[in-house]
């Protein structure tokens, strides 16, 4: 049984190894630019976001979502990684969690916070006009943080879940 | 019928719309998150008793029909993104960016199979969406904004849709180019839409891993849509988006 998992993976890092020695660096060869792909925003003319401006930092004043009807709100405790504090809230109905929101993220690096005031400025219209658009649910990475885990565990613990 | 669970590192949501008893409509959730409780079990690297860490550990394991399936649909995504999805890419197996959507999408396909038409499911924001929503239209996804927390940058909308969103914009976070082994760098947030949640995922996962020359890549791709915002701060998406008005 053993062998028949080693020919499954040796097959897999001997094919990964003769395409990579075939291909080489130049594995793209694509066109620099290819028109399916739109420029749709932003554009340069955007206001520019006042300088010293600190950016997206996350701010710990932010109202908390309300809870559902009739649901009953946990917060996590803050969770320190090295790059600073993580803090979610839970909302219980019936016993069972019906939305989990972080209300604390670390900011970005440095660099992007001086981007992203230059992209809020530039992208603002966008994304209020998405705001207003009673989005359903939303896509994005997933928070891979271990400190997201032991903020929503304490919270699954404060609410007697856990 | 609305509920949320903890799953795979991260929180999943099931909803399932105007589905006659609430009985069954429940035990319909039940079912779905059995199947990501299912998947986490037998392919999580952070088990030692899953089936991928036991093979990580080098026991003697007859692949399951399951793990089967993953490896080659992994094998398949790895031609087709040029080796930038690369399940091995850390040298010991780890599916995880294929498997976390297929299991939104194996759970999505039973509850559609039950007869529930209208739902969606969500892992950590892998979205599967069918139907309509609870108020009565297509299903509206929010792309979320790489910059601005709590802000989304587009709306989608869509009765039979899979979204998927890789993006480096969790601190600390990196999607490493495998053919480097050191971050990569260009874009900040790779959306990419179609039908099958577990390649769109990869497929985002690879892009993002591309950098810039991920943008031309992505229109290369048959039968899915795409949004991309650059570490620069431009949003780019594919003329076939299916963007809300």
């Amino acid at each position: 049984m053993r062998r028949v998992l080693i020919a499954v993976a040796g097959l897999f890092a001997t094919t990964a190894l003769l395409v990579a020695l075939k291909s080489g660096p130049g594995v793209m060869r694509l066109p620099d630019q290819v028109p399916v792909i739109q420029r749709v925003a932003p554009s340069p003319s955007g206001e520019p976001t006042p300088s010293g401006e600190p950016g997206p930092e996350p701010d710990p004043a932010d109202p908390p979502p309300s809870p559902g009807p009739g649901g009953n709100t946990y917060i996590g405790d803050s969770a320190y990684t090295e790059f600073g504090y993580v803090t979610v809230q839970i909302t219980v109905e019936d016993g069972r969690i019906v939305d989990v929101v972080a209300l604390e993220m670390p900011a970005d690096e440095a660099r992007s916070v001086a981007l992203s005031a230059r992209v809020a400025s530039v992208m603002r219209e966008r994304v209020l006009a998405a705001q207003s658009a009673n989005v359903d649910l939303v896509s994005g990475a997933t928070w891979t943080s271990e400190a997201y885990r032991q903020s929503v565990r304490s919270a699954l613990v404060k609410a007697g879940l856990a | 019928m609305r509920r949320v669970e903890t799953v795979m590192g991260t929180t999943a949501t099931v909803e399932i719309v105007d589905f006659g008893p609430p009985d069954r409509a429940a035990e319909l959730a039940d079912e779905a998150f059995a199947i990501l409780h299912e998947v986490d079990a037998r392919f999580s690297t952070y088990r030692a008793d899953s089936e991928v860490s036991r093979v990580n550990a080098g026991e003697p394991v007859d692949p399951s029909p399951s793990l089967r399936e993953v490896l080659a649909r992994c094998t398949a995504l790895w031609r087709q993104t040029n080796g930038y999805f690369d399940a091995y890419a850390t040298g010991r197996l780890d599916p995880s960016g294929f498997v976390k959507g297929w299991a939104v999408q194996v759970a999505s396909d039973r509850l559609l199979a039950a007869g529930a038409v209208n739902h969606c499911v969500d892992a950590g924001g892998d979205v599967r969406v069918r139907g309509h929503s609870s108020h009565g239209r297509p299903w509206r996804v929010g792309i979320r904004h790489p910059f601005e927390r709590n802000a989304v940058c587009c709306v989608v909308a869509g009765t039979d849709l899979a979204v998927a969103t890789s993006g480096v914009y969790e601190r600390g976070h990196h999607v490493l180019d495998p053919f480097t082994g050191a971050p990569a760098r260009g874009l900040r947030s790779v959306t990419v839409v179609g039908t099958d949640l577990g390649e769109a995922d990869a497929l985002a996962t690879a892009a993002l891993a591309m950098g810039e020359a991920g943008i031309a890549w992505l229109s290369t791709l048959e039968g899915y849509a795409s949004a991309v915002v650059t570490d620069d701060g431009r949003f780019l998406c594919s003329q076939n988006l299916p963007l809300a008005e």
